[in-house]
């Protein structure tokens, strides 16, 4: 490897991890790189000493800054920085590879798989690995016998492999909560989201750019429209205009009203991204959320969530009862609060229900709402102007633009002006169907709100006022309406162009999903017992199974009987067999053609190799037509077409 | 760190067993941190609970084993014998010759025996190492222990066996010229201008044969036939090696009084007259040894009147 290619890889590798650690640790790395850069070519006297001191400064900074010792924020910045320090010592004119920086170079890799668990990052991680075990290869090795060092290495993975599978399925998994908890603002850019448990103007808008995945979730047994997914988070009954909170949830039961109990109940899977929250995602008609790993909370407003704050991935099962509808169990008086009443305001509603509001329904009331909001001219965008929390007036008469957060919290407020009780959810909306590996996709972008009323027979109903006003962004999703800048823009529009792109970002993100689930799910108990019931219940994979024994029992047979057969043979046939096996590769003598010009052709083809090639042949012709063959002379004849196997195949590199 | 370091050296003067069939194995610096790393991972992986890290760890583990077996694999089967030593003084680098056979089917990689390292033996090869040695005793003594090792393949581990073969090596005294080269010079030319002297016509006749059709007229020795009106033909290598006879005294060290010194010049003096393919006769107090300028035994029998 050219001594200038290690730093620069490195650089590289340092600064994928840069997104993990806090600024102090990315400039002080920085410093160290210019540092090292300024060194580079240049035969400078070796500064062990100083490097030394850096280290040690560093490692105690770091350690009293990180309060805990074994958190990942610590281990990345000690890495970078360590790595930055070796740099500064690395000499292009020394004699021995750095070693310990091939080291480093790899942990680097792993570390970054370690935080962002990814399929791409794991590909990453194992192709630095490879890279880096090559360099491990003694350098004389490595420079006269490259063929044999890829051999080698080629050999080292495909041993590990069984190996690692065999210590996963035997080795228990102990599982600590560790550090990652500690450190919420180093992972607050995996989780980004996680909602508050209070909604202002704007809160979600910051999320649109967020192409960050909140979860995955695959249905099993139906397919889903785009716009009937809304995933409830959080319910917020609590007005301060159009500042929403959440009242203290209650382990409650919700009451549900069953219209038609329906013996049809598909189930649908989320796969959690860990988001330093409580709360769990669900579809509207969830009768039932399970999952085998975590204990799950419910509350009275029929939302999901954990005793503890989510630091891992967590996969969860939820049931649908349709026509499950959500009876109201508490007073109504509770969801028709309002802090302040704007004279402005009820002036405006006023004109929109010329008589007494208390003749029209709740579902009269939205529909006229939709209509204010379609023919008013209201304007669904990001940049919205920046309100007040008590700024209704504002919204509905002087700027007229928002985003689903402004209209969810605007319309929740009118509709407690004419008495529906009324609430504000917060979620998200919609996803991105991968259709190779039909699942959802749900990112950050998708996070939406909208608002929940009771209607006469006090049962919630879905009222969402973004339908009236983009009915885009409920129809296509998030991500298409979006015209998000940053990362993946690049990709994005060479997919839009080229199918070849959409169909490698599908194959990718079905890859990181089927993996992710499995690993996620994985223990090893659980392991054995759905394989066997996976073997037990499909009679295909039975079929499959026993075809698959039995070549394996006809290959293991046949191997045996050529061997057996092999054994029984002369002596002298068995130079003949083993003469032909080593050229036929090679130069194998041709139909017909007599011994002394196959030998004449090998000649030609290997004329450094003549001296062995004329040994070979004086000892086949000696034993396989001489007098009685020995084994030890067979022995040696072995002995000496393996010698020559190497330089053979040298010669023909050359 | 200076105790650390010093516990290594502890290590590495533990007295160890020669010849054994097993080799010694041991991570080296670079297996210990890999060992560390992947630790950390599995320390990693149990904190941020999760699988796909686990599987990494044992993926890294499982490389380190296999490494091991590789290692072990390698080197296991080779064997090394000691062919020959050169002319091994005190104190002066010699060279001793060893044999590195491979006897498995398959090609052994980067095998070092004491400061040199053999690339590749192909299976069944047999190649011949030489390492040099530096005797810092003389006399006659058992072969050193020799090191053959491998960190093959990725050097996280280091795989050794200390071999030490039954033969006796002679190391000769140390060569110290005490007088300076000049005094050896001289005493060459006044030994070769006695034997001139006492040389006669007749006798440097006999040095010479008589011309043949087949000789080329150069080689006529056109004095003899002045002297003579003979033709004769030189005669260049019995001429050479008789002429240049050497006497080596012992007596001729006295002035040196220290015997060991006096050891050191008379080896000083034998092996230089030697390197001059000079044919001598050494005289050991009662003993004497005649040396032709190509006959290594008896320079050796020379040499051990030394010991």
């Amino acid at each position: 490897m050219k001594k200038y290619i290690l730093p620069i890889v490195l650089f590289f590798q340092m600064a994928l991890l840069f997104t993990e650690v806090p600024n102090w640790v990315i400039i002080t790395s920085v410093l160290f790189l210019i540092l090292s850069t300024l060194s580079w070519g240049k035969n400078l006297p070796r500064i062990k000493t100083i490097t030394g001191v850096f280290s040690v400064v560093v490692v105690m900074i770091a350690v009293r800054k990180f309060s805990f010792i074994l958190s990942n924020e610590l281990i990345a910045s000690l890495l970078i920085i360590l790595t930055s320090i070796r740099l500064i010592e690395h000499r292009f004119d020394q004699a021995e590879p750095p070693y310990f920086l091939f080291l480093l170079g790899l942990f680097l890799a792993v570390v970054k798989f370690v935080f962002q668990i990814d399929f791409i990052f794991g590909v990453y991680a194992f192709l630095a690995t490879v890279f880096y075990l090559y360099q491990f290869f003694p350098e004389s090795f490595q420079k006269n016998y490259p063929k044999e060092s890829f051999k080698v290495l080629r050999t080292i993975i495909l041993y590990s492999l069984p190996m690692t599978i065999l210590l996963f399925l035997i080795f228990p998994q102990f599982k600590f909560d560790g550090g990652r908890q500690r450190n919420y603002g180093l992972f607050s850019q995996i989780g980004a989201s996680g909602f508050s448990g209070e909604l202002r103007p704007g809160s979600i808008s910051e999320l649109v750019n967020n192409e960050n995945i909140a979860f995955r979730a695959e249905f099993t047994e139906y397919v889903p429209l785009q716009g009937s997914l809304y995933w409830r988070g959080q319910v917020l009954d609590r007005s301060q205009g159009l500042l929403w909170r959440r009242s203290n949830p209650l382990n409650q039961t919700p009451e549900i009203a069953e219209d038609d109990v329906t013996v049809f109940r598909p189930k649908y899977k989320i796969i959690l991204e860990p988001h330093y929250k409580e709360q769990l995602f669900t579809l509207y008609e969830t009768e039932s959320v399970t999952s085998s790993e975590k204990l799950l909370l419910s509350d009275k407003n029929s939302t999901y969530s954990l005793p503890s704050s989510l630091s891992e991935r967590l996969v969860y099962n939820g049931e649908i009862q349709f026509n499950l509808k959500q009876k109201l169990n508490q007073s109504r008086e509770e969801y028709l609060h309002l802090n302040r009443r704007s004279a402005k305001v009820e002036a405006l509603l006023k004109t929109l229900i010329p008589v007494s509001p208390e003749v029209q329904s709740a579902e009269q009331k939205v529909k006229l709402l939709a209509k204010f909001f379609t023919e008013n001219k209201f304007e669904y965008r990001l940049s919205g102007q920046e309100l007040a929390v008590n700024s209704l007036e504002d919204f509905l008469f002087k700027t007229k633009v928002g985003f689903c957060e402004h209209y969810a919290s605007a319309a929740a407020l009118l509709l407690r002006y004419w008495g529906v009780p009324s609430r504000v959810v917060v979620g998200y909306q919609g996803g991105e169907l991968n259709k190779a590996g039909n699942f959802w996709t749900v990112k950050q972008q998708d996070a939406h709100a909208w608002v929940e009323y009771l209607n006469e027979n006090n049962i919630w109903v879905l009222f969402d006022p973004v339908i009236a006003i983009a009915p885009d962004r409920i129809a296509v999703g998030a991500t298409f309406l979006m015209n998000p800048t940053g990362r993946g823009q690049l990709w994005k529009q060479l997919s839009n162009r080229f199918e070849i792109f959409d169909q490698i970002s599908t194959f990718l993100e079905t890859s990181n999903y089927r993996w992710t689930l499995f690993f996620v799910e994985y223990s090893s108990s659980n392991f054995k017992r759905e394989i066997l019931k996976f073997y037990e219940d499909n009679e295909d994979v039975q079929l499959a199974a026993r075809l698959i024994f039995l070549l394996l029992c006809i290959f293991v047979v046949y191997r045996l009987t050529k061997k057996i057969i092999y054994r029984r043979r002369p002596l002298n046939e068995r130079y003949y067999l083993e003469l032909h096996r080593f050229f036929a590769k090679r130069l194998p003598q041709e139909k017909n053609e007599s011994f002394e010009s196959w030998k004449s052709r090998l000649l030609e083809k290997y004329p450094a190799m003549s001296e062995s090639i004329e040994e070979i042949f004086s000892l086949y012709l000696r034993n396989r037509y001489g007098a009685q063959a020995s084994a030890s002379e067979f022995k040696k004849f072995k002995a000496l077409l393996s010698k020559n196997s190497f330089t053979f195949e040298k010669n023909e590199n050359e | 760190m200076k105790s650390f370091y010093n516990w290594f050296k502890f290590l590495s003067k533990i007295p160890v067993r020669v010849n054994t069939p097993r080799p010694y194995i041991v991570p080296t610096g670079l297996g210990f941190s890999y060992g560390v790393l992947v630790f950390v991972i599995v320390i990693v992986s149990v904190n941020n609970r999760n699988n796909l890290i686990f599987l990494f760890a044992f993926f890294l583990f499982s490389v380190g084993l296999v490494t091991m077996l590789m290692s072990h694999k390698n080197f296991e089967k080779i064997k090394m014998s000691f062919l020959h030593a050169s002319l091994l003084f005190k104190n002066e680098a010699g060279v001793l010759t060893y044999n590195i056979e491979n006897p498995r089917a398959k090609d052994s990689f980067v095998i070092s025996v004491g400061d040199k390292t053999v690339d590749s033996i192909h299976a069944h090869e047999k190649r011949d190492v030489q390492i040099s040695y530096l005797p810092d005793h003389y006399g006659v003594y058992q072969l050193p222990v020799q090191k053959l090792e491998s960190r093959f393949p990725l050097q996280f581990l280091r795989v050794w066996r200390y071999i030490q073969p039954e033969v006796r090596i002679t190391v000769f005294p140390e060569k110290i010229n005490y007088f300076g080269l000049s005094a050896l010079i001289s005493e060459i030319e006044t030994g070769v201008q006695k034997k001139q002297l006492q040389d006669s016509l007749e006798k440097e006749i006999s040095h010479f044969d008589r011309f043949q059709v087949t000789d080329p007229p150069q080689h006529i020795n056109w004095k003899i036939l002045a002297k003579t009106n003979d033709l004769y033909v030189n005669k260049y290598e019995s001429l050479a090696s008789e002429q240049q006879q050497v006497v080596l005294r012992w007596k001729d060290t006295e002035p040196l009084v220290d015997i060991e010194k006096r050891k050191s010049q008379f080896a000083y003096w034998i092996d230089e007259v030697y390197k001059l393919k000079k044919s001598f006769v050494v005289e050991f107090e009662e003993q004497k040894v005649e040396v032709a300028q190509n006959d290594y035994k008896h320079l050796l029998k020379a040499l051990r009147l030394l010991l």
